[in-house]
């Protein structure tokens, strides 16, 4: 049994959200808030193993419920919930700690092949996601090194350069003849990279700004 | 030819001398019937040609040296017979060559010139003397010339004497005139020039500083010359004015020394120190020599002060040669070259005053002209390179400049992108906004609402469509730079659900497609509605169970056939059964085709229908880099 912890300020679309999920036999919602500070106590006391997170929250960003519950509990896997899944909110949340995205309009099929894929391994990366990425590694390979981020591998290269033109897992999978399984492993490492590297570059922000001494 | 030019080098002071040895042989010419060679000399104190007594008198050879004590001015009387046939009506003259002493002239016992002083020596007379007289004066049978000379130092006293017609004397003591004495002042006046004009460059060009030497070279030089040339001292004792002469030829000697040190680059402090200190004690023994003790010593000249001045100079010499080899610039070739020439005839008047050579006349200082030359083109050579250089410089500026604004005009355009891309991220973002808070937020509620009541199922389906057509409309608001196959591929995501639900299978053939250039949010939803509703039709009548998506580049391959980008959707349904019903659809797809300056083409049958769309493709600049970034 997966225990699913929900935050989204909207009760209708919470409940909707919880119903959905519930229908899937592995799943099992633990909790569903609808604020920031809810959703904080909620993940001190409850053990959960994916966390949804809505953007919009009355009471502060989901982001920062993405980067405090990732900084918390690494290996909690964590998605963010939006209406159309575009490319600003989905980077920012992926940025911030966020492996993947649900639509709110995503039935129940589509919720539990997103969720099972995130426990497997990686969660697919959209188009927009992954030309966005494309853009920003290559930008930070001509920026000077101190703000450098690890490049990506040709690998992993050649799979958002497909994944931004649409193709699916299995079709991406079957034209560099790998796995499925792998090609997932590879967008996770991705998604970490650009984790690792925005929280690294954060760090440099912080301390150029010195932030950090003042701690 | 460039040992050709070495050998000229080589043998060029030699043909100045041999030059100015004929020029001299010409000045000197005599005219035979007029000359006088011999006379009678007696040494007398005597101021007045008639008191002289008769008897003393010895009869010497002109020109006559007599050897004086060297302490006191020496008075001596030479008296010269002149047999003349009738009297004479036109102008008579007596040249004398050279005097080296003041003088005075008596016709039978007339005085008919006097030349300074006779009760204070002169040092140097070098200048001719011609003095005119009536041809009156002189009578029929035997005359008298009487000339009274006062020397002070050893050598020299009267030289051959010319007594003759005015109209035959005068063009030889002018051409006389003009090599000794015009021809120095000319020299000491562009010696001055010049020397100026470098003091100017070294106070002007740091980087010519090294000219200031030779300007004070040249000053001492000019002095030393415009020492020989003044018959009577401007002050003092006559041995000091010598000996200045002579100090100055040392200063000459020391600075063009510095100034050769400095062109070659030599570093020689102790050379130097030692050259400053013997030349300024040397000056000292010079100066307070005749001042305290009124000694004259010539001796010390030929022996202890020029031979080393000598040495000096050929030392130099060498380092100008070495340095011309080492450089091999014009500049150095013809330093090495001058200095070749002034040392041949610098050692030359050495040998002759040390009475290792008799040869006559001077010569050093007639090579300044050939040295004022050179440096002239040298400074010349110098002032043309700088305004080359300058020119070049100001081109090279105009170059950079032009390249700098240019650069800039890239920026300031390449700004402006950004400029718009973020004020177009900003709306994008405000839209945003309002429909996840909004719209979209209330659309995703009602499916919600609708998914638990059977009786609101049918509105499923069209708030479905709504999202996804908002969903399009945020797709062609992001960022897209020109990427064609993202574009495409959100579709297919956004069109998913759909086709799962239908149970189609979708073939997704999407090439590499180079980033657009204009694919703007208005022609990106333009293309999606295209493709969404040509997939739309294939769902909804075709039958079909297979759709094929394909994205190439066509590249151009004739003039008339430009590059293009041909987007395809193909269903294996069974063809546009109803044209009316598809019309419509057709009709919009058209218009947008049409909108994007691109053809749309159906090719619709029993087996399936193929809709392209074909776009003209222009690549765009590489951006992508600047705006994320941004």
């Amino acid at each position: 049994m997966i225990n699913i912890a929900l935050v989204e300020d909207d009760d209708i679309t919470r409940r909707s959200l919880c119903d959905r999920i519930s229908s899937d036999a592995d799943f099992r919602v633990v909790a569903a808030v609808g604020s920031c500070a809810e959703a904080r106590s909620m993940l001190c006391n409850r053990s959960v193993d994916v966390l949804l997170v809505d953007l919009g929250l009355p009471d502060g960003n989901g982001i920062d419920v993405i980067a405090w519950a990732a900084y918390r509990s690494p290996q909690l896997k964590i998605m963010v919930i939006t209406v159309f899944g575009d490319e600003k909110r989905v980077v920012s949340a992926i940025k911030a700690g966020a492996i993947g995205y649900l639509l709110k309009s995503d039935g129940t099929q589509q919720i539990g092949i997103a969720i099972r894929q995130l426990l497997d391994g990686g969660s697919p990366i959209s188009p927009a996601i992954a030309r966005h990425l494309i853009r920003l590694f290559a930008a930070s390979e001509t920026c000077e090194s101190s703000t450098r981020s690890e490049p990506l591998k040709s690998r992993e290269q050649e799979i958002l350069s497909l994944a931004a033109k649409g193709f699916s897992y299995g079709e991406i999978a079957q034209m560099l003849r790998l796995s499925v399984n792998t090609v997932a492993m590879h967008t996770k490492t991705i998604y970490e990279k650009l984790s690792v590297n925005s929280r690294a570059a954060a760090v440099y922000e912080a301390s150029r700004l010195g932030l950090l001494d003042r701690i | 030819m460039k040992g050709f030019g070495i050998v000229g080098i080589l043998l060029a002071p030699f043909a100045f001398i041999a030059l100015m040895n004929s020029w001299f042989a010409f000045v000197n010419r005599v005219e035979p019937h007029y000359l006088y060679d011999r006379a009678a000399v007696i040494q007398s104190d005597e101021s007045d040609p008639r008191l002289l007594p008769a008897q003393g008198w010895k009869t010497v050879k002109l020109p006559n040296r007599t050897v004086g004590n060297g302490t006191v001015p020496t008075s001596l009387w030479y008296r010269v017979e002149l047999d003349i046939a009738e009297p004479q009506n036109e102008l008579w003259a007596v040249y004398l060559p050279r005097t080296g002493a003041n003088y005075a002239l008596y016709i039978n016992d007339d005085q008919i010139a006097d030349g300074g002083s006779m009760e204070r020596a002169v040092p140097l007379h070098l200048e001719p003397l011609f003095f005119e007289f009536s041809g009156r004066m002189l009578h029929a049978g035997k005359n008298v010339v009487a000339i009274r000379v006062v020397r002070a130092s050893a050598s020299g006293a009267l030289g051959a004497t010319q007594i003759g017609p005015s109209k035959v004397l005068a063009p030889i003591y002018r051409a006389a005139y003009f090599l000794k004495t015009t021809l120095m002042q000319i020299t000491v006046v562009c010696m001055l020039a010049v020397g100026l004009i470098m003091a100017t460059l070294f106070r002007l060009r740091s980087r010519d500083a090294v000219f200031g030497w030779f300007a004070v070279a040249l000053f001492f030089w000019a002095a030393q010359i415009a020492i020989l040339l003044r018959p009577e001292p401007l002050f003092g004792d006559w041995r000091l004015w010598i000996n200045l002469q002579c100090i100055a030829i040392a200063c000459y000697v020391i600075s063009l020394s510095f100034f050769i040190n400095r062109f070659v680059g030599a570093h020689l402090p102790r050379f130097e120190k030692t050259l400053t200190v013997w030349g300024v004690a040397g000056a000292a023994l010079l100066i307070l020599d005749p001042l305290l003790f009124r000694s004259s010593m010539p001796w010390f000249f030929s022996w202890v002060w020029f031979p080393p001045l000598s040495m000096v100079t050929i030392y130099q010499e060498y380092q100008l040669v070495m340095s011309a080899r080492r450089k091999r610039d014009v500049d150095s070739m013809y330093l090495a070259a001058i200095g070749w020439f002034v040392l041949v005839n610098g050692l030359r008047d050495t040998a002759i005053d040390m009475n290792l050579l008799h040869a006559g006349a001077f010569y050093t200082s007639y090579t300044v002209g050939p040295v004022l030359l050179v440096f002239g083109f040298i400074l010349l050579r110098r002032f043309a390179r700088a305004v080359v250089t300058a020119e070049h410089a100001r081109d090279e500026l105009e170059i950079r400049v032009a390249q700098k604004s240019a650069a800039l005009e890239e920026n300031l355009v390449r700004l402006k992108d950004l400029e718009r891309e973020r004020a177009l991220s900003a709306e994008r973002e405000r839209i945003m906004r309002d429909m996840h808070d909004g719209v979209g937020g209330q659309l995703v509620q009602v499916l919600a609402l609708a998914a638990n009541q059977p009786a609101l199922k049918p509105v499923e389906e069209p708030i479905r469509n709504c999202l996804e057509d908002l969903s399009l409309i945020i797709d062609s608001i992001e960022p897209v730079n020109g990427d064609l196959g993202s574009v495409l591929g959100m579709l297919r995501v956004r069109m998913s659900h759909r086709l799962e639900e239908a149970g189609i299978k979708l073939c997704w053939e999407i090439a590499d497609i180079p980033m657009l250039a204009d694919f703007g949010p208005q022609r990106v939803l333009q293309v999606l509605r295209i493709v969404q509703e040509a997939i739309a039709n294939a769902l909804k009548h075709s039958r079909a169970t297979q759709i094929a998506v394909r994205a190439v580049l066509c590249d151009a391959d004739r003039i008339q056939d430009p590059a293009a980008v041909a987007i395809e959707v193909a269903d294996n349904g069974i063809g546009m059964v109803s044209a009316r019903r598809a019309g419509h659809g057709l009709k919009n797809m058209r218009r947008r085709a049409a909108e994007l300056n691109g053809r749309l083409s159906v090719d619709s049958c029993e087996t399936g229908t193929k809709v392209r769309l074909e776009l003209p493709f222009f690549a765009a600049r590489d951006v992508n880099v600047a705006v994320a970034r941004s």
